[in-house]
């Protein structure tokens, strides 16, 4: 009978129990361990300037049930100093890049957009200004039921 | 470059009053395949993506998007600018098979 419980047989038993005990804390939590390092996406994207929180606002729903569609917008936080273009990075996505915008006079430097999050993970908004500044804004992201798990047939598919 | 051809629905006034913010809200039909999902044959099914979405208000391009797989299918834009002048607003929206798709609006901006 010294039969070794796997983890696997030990999540199987207690997924129900460990959704209902992890969800509230993980719902309070601040931070979310990242598995796609922010530092060298943004290092591909704008060199050795690094992303400083503000100036740019995020606005997303803190808890999603599907991956597959999650509404954001994103704006920049002073009319008086808009910013020429906002990215939209997902580093727990497998292609953490997600979008970038471009904006002109008279066009107002902001947009609401769906995308797509595999994961939860710190969805992070950064703004870049005429003159090379950075600013970010990053909001952890709950997903319940990430957008790699395909809808039809239920397999994890990468 | 090839024609793209795909159902498109665009909110946009047709008049609007000089010095006002006009919104744009812009929904397009499209799978936005990443490439990443499996069909039921257990083969991939092809990346097929809209890559670029550009927005024109007369002859200036007020808003230049590059679209990432992280888009969801049917891809939602909502933008906003300042009414200036009476012109046309142009969308163009190309995907990863160089195809493009070209729809223009009359904006009257009245005093």
């Amino acid at each position: 009978m010294a039969e070794r419980l796997t983890r696997r047989q030990v999540l199987a038993g207690s997924g129900g129990a460990l959704t209902l005990t992890v969800l509230p804390r993980a719902l309070g939590a601040a931070t979310v361990p990242e598995t796609g390092d922010l530092r060298a996406i943004f290092k591909t994207h704008f060199g050795d300037q690094v992303p400083t929180p503000g100036g740019v606002r995020l606005d997303v729903s803190r808890l999603v049930e599907s991956g597959l569609s999650v509404a954001v917008s994103v704006r920049g936080d002073d009319p008086q100093d808009p910013p020429e273009a906002l990215y939209l990075f997902m580093p727990r996505n497998p292609e953490p890049w997600g979008l970038e915008a471009h904006f002109q006079p008279p066009a107002l430097p902001e947009l609401a957009t769906r995308i797509r999050l595999s994961a939860t993970q710190n969805l992070t908004a950064v703004a870049r200004w005429a003159d090379g500044r950075l600013g970010l804004d990053s909001v952890t992201v709950l997903v319940t039921r990430g957008a790699c798990i395909d809808e039809n047939y239920g397999q994890w598919v990468r | 470059m090839g024609t793209l051809s795909l159902p498109v629905r665009l909110a946009l006034p047709e008049e609007a009053q000089a010095g006002r913010v006009v919104s744009l809200r812009l929904l397009l039909q499209h799978p936005m395949e990443t490439g990443y999902r499996i069909g039921e044959d257990g083969a991939r099914i092809p990346r097929h993506l809209l890559t670029a979405l550009r927005v024109s208000y007369g002859d200036r391009v007020i808003a230049d998007l590059t679209l990432r797989p992280a888009i969801a299918a049917n891809p939602y834009f909502a933008l906003s600018f300042i009414a200036d002048q009476t012109g046309p607003i142009t969308l163009e929206v190309e995907d990863d098979r160089g195809r493009k798709l070209t729809e223009t609006r009359m904006l009257t901006v009245v005093p």
